[in-house]
Order: structure tokens, then C-alpha cells, then sequence
């Protein structure tokens, strides 16, 4: 196994402070991380990128017995690529666990759970500090206006017009354990097989596509089908733009504000 | 730590042997029936160690170095007694062996060193990074709320520092006025920043204060916790007061904090020098 050196360190380190990192934020401490320490870094663009996977393996390796690992993750919103430090014991948020009270993290896995329970992956902010109700022990709403923004500046959750949906280092950190906790109503995307939680859904079967993903198949389609081999049913939703490579943030943001045609009361056998 | 960081490759026993020999030695008065004592704990840790087959030890050593990640993001001061009650459990009588392996492994893959508190904090351990990043901390390394945190911890660790190695209260939040910072006002940034400077910076170690109760009123003094003395250098907190003087000062010119930064380094006779 490689070892690690005190750029690996620093890279590492980097991670553990902030948690997640979208990819131009990696290439960027990749470099200084090894301009710091005076390692050697390529020029050449390919080079340097395989110099960086290799590098992130030679982490992954190292970390691997604290159930720790750098983890590519796909934003639901616009497929961009994250890369985070999540926590690999099963279905566990100890990791999550340090940061926050017990009480704040019970909140928090009953906003997972309405968000994991509703249609479009999101849940008004009103009701998400209403579930104060649902404590055992008491929160004020303040503590839990707080307790919401902490969650955002962590990048755990996402507030966008008045709803709060999980952010990509939640999805990364937590995909196994709301697949453990909710069978029933999480559902994974037709295409990459991965939880999704905003997305669109077929008209007559369950089948659910994340927006970046719905694009990209469909784009090779003239008329839109349902993928599911047993169904075929005509898609009649309006698609992300076709060019996956440029953001399509401003479309899914649209969609995603609650009361859109794009998605619809999912089939779940909840 | 005297010693920990050189005898790290040695043989665990011959090692542990070692840094009780010298811990023993560096403690004032310390007698022989204390080193009695602590090598008959060491019998006892060896003896659990034994009996410990291999896949344990190792699940153990990886269970307290996630452990001591975890606990030390709150930045709190983690506790011998919590570490045996949350993690070794009914092998706790290998601490010392367990414990030493762990903190290899946090040096080795993490690079950072773990430090125990001295006097009351006894019995405390806190992570303290060992990286060299050099004065500038890249910006990309840590996010901003916690800059900002950083930054005013800076500041009063600066203030403490040029005002003689400790600050009365009553000084403290005057001088703080100055930076729109004041104990009974919501500060924009750092919300209760009372709150923030007598019980967060004082539980994580950075802040200590001290009650003076041989005057009338009695007054509270501020003092550099053991964190910041492990975390930051009296140099690097001269060379971060220069920079706010536009660098228009240099370190030197500040004499008598200057013989304090040498005598820290233990150059006494370049302070003969500066006088």
C-alpha cells in the first residue's frame, strides 16, 4: 500500500474540515496540496488527472480501517460531480453524530424522513421546523430555524424558494441508511440505479429518473418512452435541456419548488 | 510529549517502557513508589494486550482513532475515562498500548499529534495539527465560518499576548469594543460572542480564565489555553500582530514580546542580546 505524505495529509485533512468539495474545489486544493509540500504535479492535464486519482486512491487505502472514504457523488440538481468523505460502517451517521446534540439530530432524521416521503424530495421550511411537534424532548422553533441553517452552511441540506431538500454530501453520506430505514418508499433511479429523491416518475409505473439522468436518455430518443422494459409508456414530461455538459440548474430549480407538472404523486406502496 | 514522536518505531513494549521511564523523570519529585505504580499498570496493560488476539487489537485501534477523529470536530478536550467507557470497554486495562498504536496511526495518516493536557486537565487529550502549511493557511483548506472563529481567536490571543501574557476582563471587552465586538450585543458573524469567548474558546482549550479573588472586586483574568500554546507559537502570534501594523513593524521591534518569543524558544542568550 502507498504511502500517505504530507500532502496527502493536508488533501485529507482538507476533506475532513469541509466535508465535500465539488470538482473544480478538488483540482484546486489537489494543487496546492502538493505545491505546499514541493510534490511533484504534472503539467499535462490527463497526466495530472490520473496523477489525482491515483492520490485519492492511495487516501481511500489508507483510511479504509476507520470505515472512511473519499466518495464520488452526483448532485441531483444539475449531475454536476461532488466528491465527499463519508463514513462507511453500516448505516450509521456517526460522522454527522459529532457535530450535532442527539436532540438535533433526531430533528434531523425526521426531516430525512418527510423528505425521503415526499414527492419532490423536498419539504416546505415551515414544516420542516414544525417538526419540532414530533420530538420526544423540546425544541423551540428559533433553535430550529438554527439548527436548519447550520445544516445548510454544512451543506447537509439545500434551501432554495422556502424548500428544503437533501443536498448531495446527505445523499452521499446517507443513501445506505435511508435505504435501510425507509424500503418502502425510497425509490433509485431507473437509470443510475441510485437513490433519487427529485426527479421525474412514469405516469403508469414506478419508475423514477433523476433530471440530469431523464436527460441524458431521452436525448438519444425521438419520441420519450418510459425506460421499463414491461412499460413504454409515452413520458410526457418536459425535458431538461438535451446538452448534459451545460448546467441545467435553472430548469430543475423551477421544477423542483413543489408545485410543478414535472412531478407527481409517486406510486409507493407506503 | 517528550520522546512520544522518536520511539514511535521502536518495539511497542521496549517504547512504552521508554515514555514511562522518561515521563517519570521530567515530572518534578517525582518518587519511586509513582514509577512502581505506573510500571505495575504497564504489567497490567501489557498482560491485556496478550490476551487480545490480533483481528481485536487491531478493530480496537481503528475503532479509537475513528473515535478520536470524531470527537475532537467539537473540539472539546476527550477524556481517558470517555475513550475506556465508549470504545475499549472490557479491554481498558490495554489503554496505554491500544492507545499508542492509535496515535501512530493518527500521525502517520492523518499527520496529527496527540497532546495531553497538563494540571487539571490531566487525563485530556486533544488532536493538534502537525502539518506545516507555513504562515498562510490556504483558503481552500478550511471553510469560512470557521476563518472567521480563527480569526477573532487571533485576536485575543494576540491581545493576551502583547498585553503581558494576560488581559483583565474589564480590559478585554473595552479593547474588543473597538472591533465591534461587545458582550451584550448579537454580533452579526459570530451571534452570542460572550457566549463564544467564555465557554466555547474556554471548553476547547484555546481561552483560559483565570478568578482572581485577592482583589475587590474580584476580577476575571484571560490567558492562553493549553490548546493555543500546542496549536500556535508566540512567533506566529508577533509575526500576525506585525501584519495588522501594515507590516510597518517588524517582530524585533517590539522588545520585551520579542524576548518573551526567544525565551519560548529557548534562546535565552539571544535575549541577553536584545537587552
Amino acid at each position: 500500500m502507498s504511502q500517505m505524505t504530507d500532502s496527502h495529509r493536508l488533501f485529507l485533512q482538507a476533506f475532513m474540515s469541509r466535508g465535500i468539495l465539488d470538482a473544480k474545489e478538488v483540482k484546486s486544493l489537489f494543487r496546492t496540496s502538493c505545491e505546499k509540500f514541493k510534490t511533484f504535479i504534472a503539467d499535462n492535464e490527463e497526466e495530472r488527472r490520473h496523477q489525482l486519482t491515483e492520490f485519492v486512491i492511495t487516501i481511500n487505502n489508507n483510511i479504509k480501517p476507520f470505515h472512511m472514504e473519499i466518495k464520488k457523488g452526483v448532485s441531483e440538481e444539475d449531475g454536476s460531480n461532488y466528491y465527499g468523505l463519508v463514513n462507511i460502517s453500516e448505516s450509521s451517521i456517526t460522522l454527522l453524530a459529532s457535530d450535532f446534540t442527539t436532540n438535533e439530530l433526531d430533528l434531523f432524521k425526521k426531516l430525512v424522513e418527510s423528505i425521503v416521503d415526499s414527492d419532490t424530495g423536498s419539504v416546505g421550511s415551515t414544516d420542516a421546523i414544525n417538526l419540532v411537534e414530533t420530538l420526544d424532548k423540546k425544541m423551540t422553533r428559533n433553535d430550529a430555524q438554527e439548527l436548519l441553517k447550520k445544516l445548510e452552511s454544512n451543506k447537509w441540506i439545500k434551501v432554495m424558494n422556502g424548500q428544503v431538500s437533501l443536498a448531495t454530501r446527505a445523499i452521499l453520506e446517507l443513501e445506505q441508511y435511508i435505504f435501510d430505514m425507509f424500503p418502502a418508499i425510497a425509490t433509485r433511479c431507473n437509470m443510475c440505479k441510485k437513490l433519487c429523491l427529485k426527479g421525474q416518475s412514469c405516469d403508469s409505473c414506478p419508475v423514477r429518473l433523476h433530471f440530469h439522468c431523464a436527460s441524458k436518455f431521452f436525448s438519444r430518443q425521438e419520441v420519450p418512452k418510459c425506460p421499463a422494459s414491461d412499460c413504454k409508456s409515452p413520458w410526457p414530461r418536459a425535458l431538461p435541456r438535451k446538452d448534459t455538459d451545460q448546467p441545467i440548474s435553472s430548469q430543475t430549480d423551477a421544477s423542483s419548488g413543489g408545485t410543478s407538472t414535472q412531478t407527481r404523486k409517486r406510486k409507493a406502496k407506503s | 510529549m517528550p520522546g512520544g514522536q522518536y520511539l514511535i518505531q521502536l518495539d511497542l513494549l521496549f517504547d512504552i517502557w521508554l515514555i514511562l521511564i522518561i515521563r517519570a523523570k521530567d515530572r518534578d519529585g517525582t518518587t519511586s513508589s509513582q514509577a512502581a505504580g505506573a510500571s505495575q499498570t504497564m504489567n497490567q496493560a501489557v498482560k491485556a494486550a496478550a490476551s487480545m488476539d490480533r483481528g481485536e487489537m487491531e478493530r480496537k485501534t481503528n475503532d479509537l482513532v475513528q473515535y478520536l477523529l470524531i470527537m475532537d470536530q467539537k473540539k472539546i478536550p476527550i477524556k481517558k475515562q470517555d475513550i475506556n467507557k465508549h470504545v475499549l470497554k472490557d479491554v481498558s486495562k490495554a489503554f496505554p498500548i491500544i492507545f499508542e498504536k492509535a496515535t501512530e496511526r493518527l500521525s502517520k495518516i492523518f499527520g496529527v499529534e496527540v497532546v495531553e493536557l497538563q494540571d487539571k486537565l490531566k487525563g485530556s487529550y486533544i488532536l493538534v495539527n502537525k502539518l506545516d502549511v507555513g504562515e498562510h493557511n490556504p483558503a481552500e483548506i478550511w471553510p469560512d465560518e470557521e476563518n472567521a472563529k480563527t480569526g477573532l481567536l487571533m485576536v485575543l490571543l494576540s491581545l493576551i499576548f502583547m498585553n503581558g501574557n494576560v488581559m483583565e476582563d474589564t480590559q478585554m471587552w473595552h479593547t474588543l469594543k473597538k472591533f465591534g465586538i461587545e458582550q451584550d450585543h448579537h454580533h452579526e458573524v459570530f451571534g452570542d460572542v460572550k457566549k463564544l469567548i467564555t465557554q466555547e474558546f474556554v471548553r476547547q482549550g484555546y481561552i483560559e480564565i483565570v478568578r482572581q479573588t485577592n482583589t475587590d472586586p474580584p476580577v476575571n483574568e484571560f490567558k492562553w489555553g493549553q490548546r493555543a500554546k500546542h496549536e500556535t507559537t508566540k512567533r506566529k502570534v508577533l509575526t500576525f500582530v506585525c501584519q495588522i501594523y501594515n507590516n510597518d513593524m517588524e517582530p524585533r521591534q517590539w522588545t520585551l514580546q520579542w524576548q518573551d518569543v526567544l525565551r519560548s524558544e529557548g534562546r535565552q542568550d539571544d535575549v541577553e542580546q536584545v537587552i
